[in-house]
């Protein structure tokens, strides 16, 4: 008997609002997330990649449809739910960093396990040196470059050890080599941690490094192997 | 912990805009707590005032007519109620010069055996001030002020010629005495206050203190009953109550100006508010997405409000403290000028002031802040997903606001419609006024840019199009600081309006009411006695010179509830046409036949009285009704006036002293040599001067000045604080567009067509704030003359659409709306372009 998926989105549709009209973003879609599978979701630019992602992050909601987290019933999540699950169950990483700039990098990938109430002395060392950012650990993110950046965001996304980390282009906009270099990282810190990772990318690197790959075409995924 | 340090090191990365939020909340608070300080020291001056003249009295044996009295009355009072401890005072002034000008010393003569409270604790000073002849005591800012030294002498000239009274030394344990706290006002020995005041054997009143008989009501009866006519005891109390009430319109009236100001300043503070939080609307919506919750969001900004709000109260109440100390000598002149009451000369701060004024700041910034942060509440933590967020909802607030202000508006008219009387009232609905337009102003605004941004782009260069879309799209961010500056002007406006309406009613009524080329009179002492016999009178009357001669006697009736002011005149033609009646008709044909009363129009207000209706005097004849024939304008006095004829005083009165005379040459009379003929005649006593109709005129134009420098100094104080907001505003949009800026910057634009750009957009928005203020400044004026004056001091007048208070704070609001932009434009342009657009 095969284990239950860490998330099950089933018949998932997301419509533009009624005085917005227009196709739907999202129709009739349905995904499996297995636990420590790299999903990798590849479309066209405007196709509904990032909407997917911030619906299964609990930072939209569906129109219509089913979606469970490890068997919860995420639809019925209210707003402090969604925070919770948001701070306790996920990573996000981001094409544009998103990095806190008033916190330095230590204290960026500090921060969810403070949130957490976790302690993060060691757990950030670490990471500052499995990532190799730990030279610029006290500065703060516009002294740094765009992979150390990068490495920054993929260290907050781990931090806290999230069950799903969900990541937006993360190589988008980092040149091929740092790109490649922070996607090893990316890989290698999301299969240690055994966390699921669902991630919208145009990387053949990224795509290439993926369990599985989907394409989203009119607001559908469609299986590519 | 990590979020309040990334908060905190937001702030310390923004300091000159944390400095502005500061300043913004200090300067709001500051006027406020000066405003409470002055007004505390000034009322408490004046309680103190009440003190030393009327003691612990309960009530007063006086004369009717105001007049002193023959001292004999004393033993038939002691006589007739012995157990309420009589005990005589007279009272009266002096003349002084201090920098070669005339001032007036308030004398008080109390019998220090016999009064209670009367005596100072220092001994060796209460022996000396019993032993020496002209010892006076006076409080030691009095003292200072009058530039005396212990041992000192005060040289004074009244009725009795030229004396001197000898200052004994400050009263340091004077703390539980009641003499010498009042300001302005020198404690003598009665024997002393006759000499001096040239009033042997005479007195003002005698004090009787009902708490020391257990059959006060009776021994009350008693005394009414012995006392002969002419004579009447009043409730100390109610004396006391009056003098506090004819200064309240004043004080009602400094709030309102303190609170406007507090009001412009929170709107400023709102905006400073909005923007630390809007700025940051990316950072919340990726906390969000980090799991940071709506509450703990909450947490921090309002711990960041209250953070700058404690800086500012704190800040706020050292400048009060420095405002209020600035402010205490105007305003104690002011009340010198019109209430005969002393401003005081100390402030005094206390903790609770403290305490009123981190209040006042935190309440202030927490109102402020409540929309921003409700709105960055809101983050959608969806929008940390994407490249970039220039989240503008605060334009989606525009027309919100403008809904507000048309509910403000309505409540204004419910307001107006509410009461014809309450100043209260007056006041809201002026507030309201204000309120809708500042919520209407920047969806105005917004709507006219949007306008003049959609006209074809040919007659548009890109400087223009950037400027005029720029300001267009910031509406939402800059709104309630364009806002706060068209408020600014507008009450800067309306206030200039009021003032230059009432200055011009005041000169078109003194032009008709002075018309008489020459005035004798006392010269300094509003409340001296009448100094003019009939014989004196005649012998100007007989000067080849003088055509006719204008009479006219004060006197203040004490009718039991109120005192009244009560001139009587006989007029000449001349003078009679001086009079505008606004009610009734001219009853110059019946007047010295007929008991007729004309009321000038601020008495007609306080009484409710109107023509035909009658009003109750108090003469030595018994009570007289008189026949209200007229409401007469008069700007002379806010507690207002009665007028009756000098023929019908003279009969009820049996008095044929006057205060002053008014001379009328004939039309062939050189000036110079009538003054000369005149000069002749002057007693040399020096209580009564010669005054020429422009000296007079001027006189009275420089007391309406000194009147109104306080509400121009309110009025710019509130405009500072708007410009204060506009720079922190225009600070805060220039540096979050920096990155827009390099953009543009990279793309080729030359600096100084961006530079151009910058200072349009600026005159753009502030020229169209200055056209709302405009229409928005008459309506204050309109209101302020129509509701406000006539609430507070009975006085109406006519609108003057005078240009330089139209004009100039346009000027200034233009003006200091483009120093704002000089640094925000000249740092934008000074940025490397490579630089700002590295990191967002």
């Amino acid at each position: 008997m095969s284990a239950p998926p860490l998330l099950r989105a089933c018949g998932l549709s997301l419509s533009y609002r009624a005085d917005q009209p227009g196709p739907p973003i999202l129709r009739e879609l349905s995904l499996d997330l297995a636990r420590g599978e790299l999903v990798a979701v590849i479309g066209r630019s405007g196709s509904g990649k990032t909407t997917l992602l911030n619906v299964i992050g609990a930072m939209d909601k569906a129109t219509s449809g089913q979606l469970e987290f490890a068997g919860e019933d995420m639809t019925r999540w209210d707003d402090h739910a969604r925070t919770r699950f948001r701070r306790t169950h996920l990573g996000f990483v981001f094409q544009a960093f998103n990095l806190l700039p008033t916190l330095t990098v230590r204290e960026n990938i500090a921060l969810p396990l403070e949130l957490n109430g976790l302690p993060h002395g060691p757990r950030v060392q670490a990471l500052l040196d499995e990532l190799g950012i730990a030279a610029v650990a006290e500065r703060f993110p516009d002294q740094i470059s765009g992979g150390e950046q990068q490495r920054t965001a993929i260290a907050r996304a781990i931090a806290h050890r999230p069950a799903l980390i969900i990541a937006d282009e993360p190589t988008g906009n980092l040149d091929r080599a740092t790109g490649r270099e922070v996607i090893t990282l990316f890989e290698r810190s999301v299969r240690a941690n055994g966390a699921t990772l669902l991630m919208a990318t145009h990387s053949d690197e990224m795509i290439g490094r993926a369990d599985r790959v989907l394409e989203l075409r009119d607001g559908a995924l469609h299986g590519r192997s | 912990m990590l979020l309040w340090r990334a908060s905190l090191r937001f702030l310390t990365r923004h300091p000159a805009q944390c400095g502005l939020a500061i300043s913004g909340i200090a300067l709001g608070v500051a006027i406020v707590i000066g405003m409470v300080l002055t007004q505390n020291s000034a009322r408490a001056a004046f309680a103190a005032s009440l003190r030393s003249v009327f003691g612990t009295a309960t009530h007063f044996v006086v004369a009717v007519d105001g007049e002193d009295f023959d001292e004999q009355l004393l033993a038939q009072v002691r006589r007739a109620a012995p157990t309420l401890l009589p005990t005589p005072v007279l009272s009266g002034a002096v003349g002084y010069r201090l920098d070669k000008g005339r001032q007036s010393l308030s004398v008080l003569g109390v019998d220090v055996f016999t009064r209670h409270e009367a005596g100072p604790d220092n001994a060796g000073i209460a022996l000396k001030f019993l032993t020496t002849p002209g010892a006076m005591l006076l409080s030691a800012s009095t003292a200072q002020r009058l530039r005396l030294t212990p041992g000192a002498r005060l040289a004074i000239n009244s009725a009795a010629g030229a004396a001197s009274l000898l200052w004994l030394g400050a009263l340091e344990n004077n703390s539980s005495a009641g003499l010498a706290r009042g300001d302005d006002i020198a404690i003598v020995d009665i024997a002393t206050a006759q000499e001096v005041l040239g009033k042997s054997g005479r007195l003002t009143r005698i004090e009787l203190s009902t708490s020391a008989s257990t059959t006060a009501t009776a021994q009350l009866a008693a005394v009414s009953h012995a006392l002969p006519r002419g004579l009447q005891v009043i409730d100390a109390a109610q004396q006391a109550r009056g003098a506090r009430n004819l200064s309240d319109a004043f004080y009602t009236n400094l709030d309102a100006l303190s609170l406007l100001a507090l009001l412009v300043g929170g709107f400023m503070i709102y905006n400073t508010m909005a923007f630390l939080v809007m700025q940051r609307q990316m950072l919340f919506a990726r906390l969000r997405a980090l799991g940071v919750t709506r509450a703990a969001l909450a947490r921090l900004i309002v711990a960041e409000a209250l953070l700058l709000g404690g800086m500012g109260g704190a800040l706020g109440c050292a400048l009060g403290y420095g405002l209020a100390t600035a402010l205490l000598a105007p305003i104690g002149q002011t009340l010198r000028d019109h209430y005969a009451a002393s401003g005081g000369t100390q402030v005094v701060f206390t903790p609770m002031l403290a305490a009123l004024g981190m209040a006042l700041a935190a309440l202030t910034t927490l109102l402020a802040a409540a929309v921003p942060t409700w709105s960055a509440l809101q983050a959608d933590p969806a929008h940390a997903a994407r490249y970039s967020v220039r989240a503008n909802s605060a334009s989606h607030g525009l027309s919100r606001a403008a809904w507000a202000a048309l509910a403000c508006g309505v409540l204004a008219v419910v307001l107006l419609g509410l009461s014809s009387r309450s100043l209260y009232a007056g006041f809201a609905a002026l507030g309201a006024t204000i309120l809708a337009a500042m919520l209407a102003v920047p969806w105005l605004v917004q709507h006219a840019l949007t306008r003049l941004a959609r006209r074809p782009a040919a007659w548009q260069g890109l400087p223009v199009r950037l400027a005029v879309r720029g300001a267009a799209r910031s509406m939402g961010r800059i709104g309630m600081a364009v806002a706060a500056l068209m408020a600014a002007t507008a009450t800067s406006i309306g206030v200039g309006l009021m003032v230059a309406s009432f200055r011009t009613a005041v000169d078109d009524w003194l032009n008709q009411v002075l018309r008489a080329d020459v005035y004798i009179s006392s010269g300094f002492d509003a409340h001296a006695p009448p100094r003019i016999d009939p014989a004196f009178v005649t012998r100007v009357a007989g000067l080849a010179d003088v055509a006719a001669l204008s009479q006219i006697r004060r006197l203040r009736l004490h009718d039991g509830e109120r005192e009244l002011r009560v001139t009587a005149y006989e007029l000449p033609l001349a003078a009679q046409h001086g009079f505008h009646f606004l009610a009734g008709a001219a009853p110059w044909p019946a007047w010295d036949t007929q008991d007729l009363a004309i009321i000038s129009e601020p008495l007609a207000f306080h009484l409710q009285r109107q023509v035909g209706d009658t009003i109750v005097l108090p003469t030595p004849a018994g009570r007289r009704s008189f026949h209200i024939a007229g409401i007469y304008t008069d700007y002379g006095s806010d507690s207002g006036v009665l007028a009756i004829s000098l023929a019908r005083y003279r009969h009820y009165w049996h008095d044929q002293r006057v205060h002053g005379l008014g001379i009328y040459p004939r039309a062939a009379a050189k000036r110079a040599a009538l003054s000369a003929q005149l000069a002749t005649l002057m007693p040399r006593d020096g209580e009564l001067a010669l005054w020429s109709n422009a000296t007079l005129k001027a006189q009275s134009l420089a007391v309406f000045d000194r009147t109104f420098a306080i509400t121009h100094a309110l009025t710019l104080f509130a405009a500072a604080i708007a410009a204060l907001g506009v720079f922190n505003a225009l600070l805060a949009l220039h540096l979050e567009r920096t990155r827009e800026y390099a953009m543009v910057l990279a793309l080729g634009l030359a600096p100084a067509a961006l530079r151009a750009s910058l200072y349009l957009q600026t005159a753009v928005i502030a020229l169209l704030a200055c056209a709302c203020a405009l229409p928005l400044g008459v309506l204050i004026a309109k209101l302020l003359i129509a509701v406000i004056n006539i609430r507070s001091f009975g006085w109406s007048m006519p609108l003057t659409l005078a240009g330089p208070a139209l004009l100039t704070p346009v000027l200034g609001a233009l003006g200091a709306a483009l120093a704002a932009t000089v640094y925000p434009a000249e740092r934008a342009l000074r940025i490397d372009p490579a630089t700002a657009l590295r990191y967002e």
